[in-house]
C-alpha cells in the first residue's frame, strides 16, 4: 500500500506539498558553498569524502524528497534502492542490508556475531568500528599487523583464528593504507576460511579502485559462502552527511541482521542514493580526480623521500616521521585537517584527498615542513 | 470531484497534512550541497535547542534517528535477556515489536477501552519487568493517561523499572490535566520521554527524534547508539523546525479545530468516538464487517485511512486529521453510508 501512495507523482498533484519544486531549480544549484564562505575552515582531508559531491542529479532528488519529508514514505523507498541494489550486484533483494551509513551495518554484524561474546581477527590497522563496537560488547580481537609492504598478513590472520572466531575483518582496499589486495590472494583465502568463521569484507573504496586484479567479493557471496561484503554511499557517492550504506551477503546471513538494524534510512538519503547510482558520469569523473589528486601527492612524497603505499582508495597513507598529533597540528595551523591516528603507526599519517589544486597546496606546505 | 479523478489522501500514518515546515524546507535547500561532508559525531547544536526548548539540562538529552531508534536501543540495551518488557495491548506496535526483534520477553496488559488504564499495567508489574512502555496520547485510541496517573505510576513501581512514556504527539494535545512529564523527570530518574520530529514538526522522513532521561541512561544508550546515525540534513531540517514557531502554531490549532469539528460529526453520524488529544480519530465498531464498509467506502473516495488490523487490532480504524477540506469529504462521504 505504502508503495503506491509514496510515488512522487500523486504527491505532487495532492495539496500536501509546499511549492519544494520551485526552490529545487537554479537557485539551489547557485548557492553559495557557506563551508567555503568561511575562509578559515580548513581544508578537509581527514574524513575520505568526496569534495565534488554530491551528483547534480542526486541533489535535485534530495531537494524533491523533500516534499515527502513529512510522510513515512521511507518504508517503500527502502524496498526501492534495495531493488536497484540487488540489481547492480546481480542477486535478488534478500541479499541486501541497508543501513544508517554502512557503518550501521559494521555495527549490527558485531552485535550478531559477537553479542555473546566470541572472538575477531582483523588485520591490523584497518577499519575498526566492527572492532570496537564488538569489544564494547565484550568480545575479544586479534589485531594481526600488517606486513612491510603494509599488505595484510594472511598467514598470520588465519592463524589467529580458532574456534571462538565469529568473524574476520577485512577491509579491501584497506582504510587506512589504502592497499588492495587481488583476488588472486583474497579469493583463496576467503575460499579456505569461510567454513571457520565469517568473512567480512569492507568494500567502501570499491569504486576507487584501479588495480586490474581487485575484485569485489560479490562474486562469492553468489556462490552462497559465508562471505559479507559493505559497501557505502559516504565515498565515490559523495552522500555521507546522509547516510546510507549496504551489505551484500546471503540471505541466511541478511535475514538475522535486519533485526537488529536500529534504523530507518531517511527519505532525502534513499531519493539520492537512487539517483547517484545512475549517474555514472559522476563517479568517473570523480575517479579521475581522484586520480590526479593522489599524482600530486606521490609526487612530493618522492620529493621529500618520505615512505608511503600505493594507495587504491581516495587517500594515501604516509610516513611523516613526527607523531602525528604533533603533525596534525602543524597541518591545522596552515588550513589543512590531516586525518586521526592510526596505531601502531603513530608517526604516519592518513591523507584524504580534496580537489587538485588543495592537494598543490598541502604538497607545498608539506615541502616546507620536511625541510 | 469526479470519480475518475479522486486524489488519493494519505490518512493512515498521522503525519503533517501541511507537508514539512518551510523553514525546514530552506534549511535543507542551504545545507543540501554539503552532504558530502559527515555529519558531527553529536548533532551538539540541535541537543542544545532542545535543552532550552525543554529547559532540561544538555546531559538529559538525547538525539536519535527518529524515536523507533530509541525504542530499539532500550530495548536491547537497557533490558537484560531475562527481563521483560511491559506494554499494553491496543498501543503502538514498535514497543512489542521492537522486543521480539532484541529477543527480549514482552508482556502485554489489557485496554479493556480506549483508555490506558495503568492499574492494568501495574498489576502485571513483577521483579522481571524492566521497562514499561506506553504512548501518551496513545496511539491509536488518541486518549491520554493524567499527570496525576503517571505520579501516580512511577510512586508505585519500583525505582529499577523504567517507565517510558512516549510522547510523539504532545503538541497536538489540549487537555490541561496532561502530564508535565519533564517535571517529573527531575524527581524520577526512571522516567523517559520521547519525543520525535515526525509529526507535528512534518519530518517523520528524515528520521529524527529524542529522548530525556537521566544522565546515566542517556550515556548507556548513546554508548550504544551507532554513530552518526543522524543525517545531516535531518539535524538541520530539526534545528530550522524548531524556531518555526507559526508554522507550528498553524499545525496545532487547525488539528485542535478539526479534531472537535471530526468529532462532532462523527457523534452525530452516529459512530462511537472517544476525545482524542492527538492528531487522529479512532473508531471502533462492533463487527469487522461495519469496519470494512466503512474502510472501503472511504478508500473508494480516495481516503487511505488506516485499518488498525495491520497492528493486529479488530474491528477498528485510525484517521489521521487532514486539511479542513479532506475532513469535509470525510464526513460528505460517510454520511453516505
Ligand atoms: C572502510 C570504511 N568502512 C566504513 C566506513 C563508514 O562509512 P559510512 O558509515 O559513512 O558508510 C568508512 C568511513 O570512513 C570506511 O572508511
Ligand atoms: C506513539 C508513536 N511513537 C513514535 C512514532 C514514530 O516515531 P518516529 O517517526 O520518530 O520513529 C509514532 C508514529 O507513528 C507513534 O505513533
Amino acid at each position: 500500500m505504502t508503495k503506491v501512495l509514496t510515488r512522487r507523482d500523486w504527491l505532487r498533484q495532492s495539496g500536501v506539498i509546499l511549492g519544494g519544486t520551485a526552490l529545487v531549480g537554479p537557485r539551489v544549484m547557485a548557492a553559495p558553498n557557506p563551508t567555503a564562505r568561511k575562509n578559515r575552515a580548513p581544508i578537509r582531508m581527514m574524513f575520505n569524502e568526496n569534495p565534488y559531491g554530491p551528483s547534480r542529479t542526486a541533489r535535485v532528488a534530495m531537494t524533491r524528497a523533500f516534499e515527502e519529508g513529512n510522510l513515512y514514505a521511507h518504508f517503500g523507498a527502502s524496498l526501492e534502492l534495495k531493488e536497484m541494489l540487488a540489481k547492480k550486484e546481480g542477486v535478488s533483494p534478500d541479499h541486501i542490508i541497508i543501513g544508517s551509513g554502512s557503518r550501521e551495518i559494521l555495527n549490527v554484524t558485531a552485535l550478531r556475531y559477537l553479542g555473546d561474546g566470541g572472538e575477531i581477527v582483523a588485520n591490523y590497522p584497518g577499519y575498526e568500528t566492527l572492532n570496537t563496537y564488538a569489544e564494547n560488547l565484550g568480545a575479544k580481537v586479534h589485531r594481526i599487523r600488517v606486513l612491510d609492504d603494509m599488505s595484510p598478513d594472511f598467514t598470520g590472520i588465519e592463524k589467529a583464528v580458532n574456534r571462538n572466531t565469529k568473524v574476520i575483518n577485512i577491509c579491501n582496499p584497506n582504510n587506512p593504507t589504502g592497499v588492495a589486495t587481488g583476488a588472486s590472494v583474497l579469493e583463496p583465502f576467503c575460499r579456505k576460511m569461510e567454513s571457520k568463521s565469517l568473512v567480512f569484507v569492507d568494500e567502501a573504496y570499491n569504486d576507487y579502485v584501479m588495480d586490474k586484479d581487485y575484485r569485489s567479493m560479490v562474486y562469492l557471496v553468489k556462490e552462497g559462502l559465508n562471505v559479507m561484503v559493505t559497501r557505502t554511499f559516504s565515498k565515490i557517492h559523495a552522500l555521507a552527511g546522509i547516510r546510507v550504506g549496504y551489505g551484500v551477503a546471503k540471505p541466511e546471513i541478511i535475514s538475522k541482521l535486519e533485526p537488529l538494524n536500529t534504523g530507518t534510512i531517511n527519505i532525502l538519503g534513499l531519493r539520492a542514493a537512487m539517483a547517484s547510482l545512475e549517474d555514472e558520469s559522476f563517479q568517473e569523473l570523480s575517479r579521475e580526480k581522484n586520480l590526479e589528486a593522489k599524482q600530486t601527492v606521490y609526487e612530493v612524497l618522492e620529493q621529500t623521500g618520505r615512505k608511503y603505499a600505493k594507495s587504491e582508495g581516495n587517500f594515501i597513507f604516509f610516513h611523516t616521521g613526527k607523531p602525528i598529533l604533533e603533525f596534525q597540528a602543524i597541518m591545522e595551523e596552515k588550513g589543512v585537517r590531516v586525518g586521526r591516528p592510526f596505531p601502531p603507526f603513530e608517526d604516519w599519517c592518513r591523507l584524504s584527498m580534496a580537489k587538485p589544486n588543495e592537494m598543490r597546496k598541502f604538497a607545498n606546505y608539506f615541502k616546507d615542513v620536511m625541510a | 470531484m469526479t470519480k475518475n479523478n479522486i486524489e488519493p489522501v494519505r490518512l493512515m500514518a498521522n503525519e503533517n497534512p501541511f507537508g514539512p515546515s518551510p523553514k525546514a524546507l530552506a534549511a535543507i535547500n542551504e545545507q543540501s550541497q554539503n552532504v558530502h561532508c559527515y555529519p558531527d559525531w553529536v548533532p551538539q547544536t540541535l541537543k542544545e535547542k532542545l535543552a532550552a526548548k525543554n529547559q532540561v539540562p544538555l546531559k538529559n538529552i538525547m538525539v536519535s534517528a527518529g524515536s523507533y531508534e530509541l525504542i530499539n536501543l532500550i530495548s536491547r540495551f537497557l533490558v537484560n535477556r531475562d527481563e521483560e518488557i511491559l506494554t499494553f495491548d491496543n498501543t503502538f506496535i514498535a514497543y512489542s515489536l521492537s522486543a521480539k526483534r532484541n529477543g527480549r520477553k514482552c508482556v502485554i496488559a489489557h485496554m479493556s477501552g480506549p483508555d490506558c488504564n495503568l492499574e492494568n499495567l501495574i498489576s502485571l508489574c513483577t521483579n522481571k519487568t524492566r521497562v514499561i512502555f506506553f504512548a501518551n496520547p496513545n496511539n491509536p485510541t488518541g486518549t491520554i493517561v493524567t499527570h496525576d496517573s503517571l505520579r501516580n505510576l512511577l510512586e508505585t513501581v519500583p525505582d529499577n523499572v523504567l517507565v517510558v512514556v512516549d510522547e510523539a504527539y504532545c503538541e497536538y494535545v489540549t487537555d490541561e490535566s496532561y502530564p508535565d512529564s519533564r517535571q517529573l523527570q527531575k524527581d524520577f530518574s526512571n522516567l523517559i520521554i520521547l519525543r520525535t520530529f515526525s509529526k507535528i514538526y512534518g519530518l517523520a522522513g528524515l528520521r529524527i527524534g529524542y529522548g530525556i532521561a537521566s544522565e546515566k541512561l542517556v550515556k548507556i544508550l548513546a554508548k550504544n547508539q551507532i554513530l552518526r546515525s543522524i543525517n545531516l540534513l535531518g539535524e538541520k531540517a530539526a534545528e530550522a523546525a524548531l524556531d518555526d514557531v507559526e508554522y507550528i502554531n498553524h499545525s496545532a490549532s487547525h488539528n485542535s479545530k478539526e479534531r472537535a469539528y471530526l468529532f462532532n460529526e462523527l457523534k452525530q453520524l452516529g459512530f462511537v468516538v472517544n476525545e482524542s488529544q492527538a492528531n487522529f480519530q479512532y473508531l471502533p465498531f462492533p463487527d469487522n464487517e461495519q469496519k470494512n464498509n466503512v474502510y472501503e467506502t472511504l478508500d473508494k473516495d480516495g481516503l487511505k485511512v488506516c485499518d488498525l488490523e495491520i497492528f493486529g487490532h479488530e474491528k477498528s480504524l485510525r484517521i489521521t486529521i487532514g486539511q479542513s477540506e479532506t475532513n469535509q469529504r470525510i464526513i460528505d462521504c460517510l454520511s453516505r453510508i
